[in-house]
């Protein structure tokens, strides 16, 4: 009997403790995830001039209603769509293609795999610089210009064009990031038991077989896990397109975190922003659900 | 047992400083009462060690960033146990980030006592009650010693908000070896009004451009260089954008000379006269034969290694109103001040007549002060004459308008999509109605 009571009291303290433990996490995630978004749902239904933060209108959800009816929101979500649609596939497919060409453990193959995780830790302000700078429609200015005029073609407008600029962010968008995803894949691939390619080797399976074979099924939870986080991540877009288009031309690249920020700060309507920051988050937290449930379904 | 001890010390350590933490973003929420309590706590940290009150000061980050430092010194040296100015230079680019500070800033209540902005952002922060009238605090032979222009600027619904410490002003520069090569005789202007035409001046930008070199350069940066820049195109063509009284933009920002001005600007892009995104310093790399800019770019002028000249703003046709632009970042005090006068006394030192043209000097700008640039031969002789020629006769501030940051934003965005296709008319309209509206939803109660 003393003994069961003795078991009880301590699965009891070791519950506090693990509450305790968790608190800290449970105080940051209440800080800064709870109350901003309790502050931002307040907002939402108020008309609040940035400047005047004392003269906060109750309005209801007339700044919901205002949003859905708003075409810049929409030219908005669909850029951050389409952004998300390509560059996901596209940085994940980079970055297991680059993560397989470094996985070889030959002589000087880790140059290459810091050459390639390097523009994940550079800054994304000074990529977009950078880039801004190649992709400049002047051959003598631009780079990419500059070849593609030498070998003959007229010049491209990549930035300075609603057809190609947010295809240019794109692509920029996968270079800078694949680089991270590839040190992932790269440590599935090493997880993989040597094996399984022995193995398939000796029962005559080619490069390809081994690689439909054994790696895609072997990276199956890595690549759920990066293709989550990768399309959340596209779906914050706002650096590149703030650095090098300011959202145009002609809307073609404002992204929905844009559109936030051009409400709150250059129209100065801190309520319809917030409105709007609402939407996005349930955006957000929809989709990385969705995804979540889809990824899962084919376990 | 001892470790569970410490583990709970360490534990209940992190909680406390997090509890802390918690507390003042709880407080972001602006209620007055809370704005009061903090402010009565900032109020007590805004005292040093020694009993003087500190006076904050906000700038944004160019080339007398030192020359600040070295003045501040001396004020600070001269009001020891009084006051102690403290300075926070903010790193501007050009696409509006010094207004977001200051927008975040008042959401947070922490703007500081005297803030620098931008000419135009004078009315936007009246008409908002950021900023208080400063003109008890300012002598009236200061305020009368205002170049026109810089007094035209500071002063909103007929109340003197700023002082400026130095102006500005564009003109047409031109590369004089290019010119000669390519066999070209340039008009040179003796006064603004017979300055070179549009027409003159697309002939020339056609005539210099070839293989690697464009004609000309007419975008200073993306974010405010835009209309500042820009703007005298429109105001020569017969539109200032808005209504007088800032309240209205259709009929104004859209209208046929608006759209005049746009097409103009548009065929020198369209027909490859001008870069849409020039890389920077185009014209001193020699990459464009001649561009519209500033009166700061003198300082940059010692190092062009090829012979260079200057000349007005360019006019619509001979007769049409000759325009140039002015303004620049000029010092307010904020309504959350609890020192206005002190602060007022920090500007006072800071625009003396010696101070303005020190300031002038290390910035390559001209004296906002008349009797400063009066008494400064520097100013009298070309090529600087030009900008100061302007200044004194054709300049024309920026729109004034609560709604400035709308105004400014749609311009450039507008000009921009139009240079890559989009159509004038269209975007022009579309563009008047936005700031229409914004106006209609924030100030038209």
């Amino acid at each position: 009997m003393k003994q069961v009571q003795n078991k009880n009291k301590v699965k009891q303290r070791e519950t506090i403790t693990a509450y305790l433990f968790s608190l800290p996490a449970i105080i940051l995630l209440i800080t800064f995830i709870a109350v901003p978004v309790v502050i931002a749902l307040r907002y939402s239904t108020m008309e609040y001039n940035t400047l005047r933060p004392n003269e906060k209108i109750f309005i209801g959800i007339k700044n919901y209603i205002d949003l859905f009816q708003d075409q810049d929101f929409w030219i908005a979500f669909k850029n951050t769509v389409y952004f998300a649609v390509i560059v996901v596939p596209l940085q994940c497919g980079l970055a297991l293609a680059l993560a397989l060409l470094v996985s070889k453990r030959t002589r000087g193959v880790s140059i290459f795999r810091i050459a390639f995780f390097s523009p994940t830790v550079t800054s994304m302000v000074v990529i977009a610089i950078l880039w801004q700078i190649m992709l400049n429609s002047s051959p003598s200015q631009g780079w990419f210009n500059a070849i593609i005029t030498s070998i003959g073609f007229d010049s491209i407008p990549f930035l300075t064009s609603k057809d190609t600029a947010m295809n240019s962010i794109i692509v920029m968008s996968a270079w800078q990031g694949a680089g991270y995803q590839m040190m992932i894949f790269l440590a599935g691939i090493q997880g993989i038991s040597t094996d399984l390619y022995e193995a398939a080797s000796i029962d005559g399976a080619n490069v390809f077989q081994k690689f439909r074979y054994i790696t895609i099924p072997g990276l199956k939870n890595v690549t759920k896990y990066i293709i989550l986080i990768t399309s959340i991540q596209a779906m914050r877009l706002f650096t590149q397109p703030y650095i090098m288009t300011q959202g145009g031309p002609q809307d073609s690249t404002k992204p929905l975190v844009y559109y936030i920020y051009n409400v709150a700060f250059r129209s100065r309507q801190f309520g319809y922003a917030c409105a709007a920051a609402v939407v996005y988050f349930v955006i957000i937290v929809a989709l990385s659900l969705l995804l979540k449930k889809v990824l899962k379904s084919d376990e | 047992m001892k470790r569970k001890v410490v583990s709970f010390i360490i534990m209940a350590g992190l909680i406390a400083t997090m509890a802390g933490g918690c507390g003042t973003t709880g407080s972001s929420e602006s209620d007055e009462t809370s704005n009061e309590k903090k402010e009565e706590a900032a109020n007590e940290e805004e005292t040093t060690s020694e009993g003087e009150q500190i006076i904050s000061f906000w700038k944004s980050s160019d080339a007398t960033d030192g020359w600040y430092e070295e003045k501040i010194e001396e004020f600070n040296e001269q009001n020891a146990g009084k006051y102690k100015v403290e300075m926070e230079v903010v790193a501007s680019s050009g696409t509006f980030s010094y207004d977001d500070k200051v927008s975040a800033a008042v959401t947070s209540n922490t703007l500081p006592d005297i803030m620098m902005v931008d000419g135009p952002y004078v009315s936007t922060y009246a008409e908002n009650e950021l900023i208080i009238p400063i003109e008890q605090y300012i002598a009236a032979e200061d305020k009368e010693d205002l170049m026109p222009g810089a007094l035209q600027q500071n002063t909103y619904d007929g109340q003197l908000y700023a002082y400026s410490i130095t102006e500005s002003s564009v003109a047409l520069y031109y590369n004089i070896d290019m010119l000669e090569a390519a066999g070209i005789k340039m008009r040179t202007p003796e006064a603004p009004e017979d300055a070179l035409t549009w027409e003159e001046f697309e002939e020339i930008a056609c005539a210099l451009t070839k293989d690697d070199v464009v004609g000309t350069n007419i975008i200073l940066d993306k974010g405010e260089g835009m209309i500042y820049a820009l703007l005298p195109f429109y105001v020569s063509a017969g539109t200032n954008l808005i209504s007088e009284d800032g309240t209205q933009a259709t009929g104004y920002f859209n209208n046929e000379a608006a759209y005049e001005a746009t097409e103009f600007l548009n065929n020198l892009i369209q027909n490859g006269y001008a870069n849409v995104d020039p890389i920077d310093n185009e014209f001193a790399n020699q990459k464009a034969a001649t561009m519209i800019s500033g009166s700061y770019q003198l300082a940059n002028a010692e190092s062009w290694d090829f012979n260079w000249g200057v000349t007005y703003y360019p006019i619509k046709e001979t007769g049409a109103e000759a325009a140039s632009p002015n303004g620049d970042w000029v010092f307010t005090i904020t309504s959350s001040s609890d020192k206005p006068e002190a602060a007022a006394g920090f500007i006072s030192f800071i625009c003396s007549k010696e101070n303005c043209a020190e300031n002038a000097k290390v910035n390559s700008k001209i004296p906002a002060r008349s009797s400063v640039m009066e008494e400064s031969e520097e100013w009298e002789k070309y090529p600087n004459s030009i900008f100061r020629e302007e200044l004194l006769k054709t300049s024309h501030a920026r729109p004034s308008t609560p709604v400035y940051a709308t105004l400014t934003s749609e311009f450039s965005n507008g000009l921009f999509d139009i240079f890559s296709g989009a159509d004038i008319q269209e975007t022009l309209d579309n563009a008047a109605a936005a700031i229409d509206k914004e106006y209609e939803t924030v100030y038209g109660k």
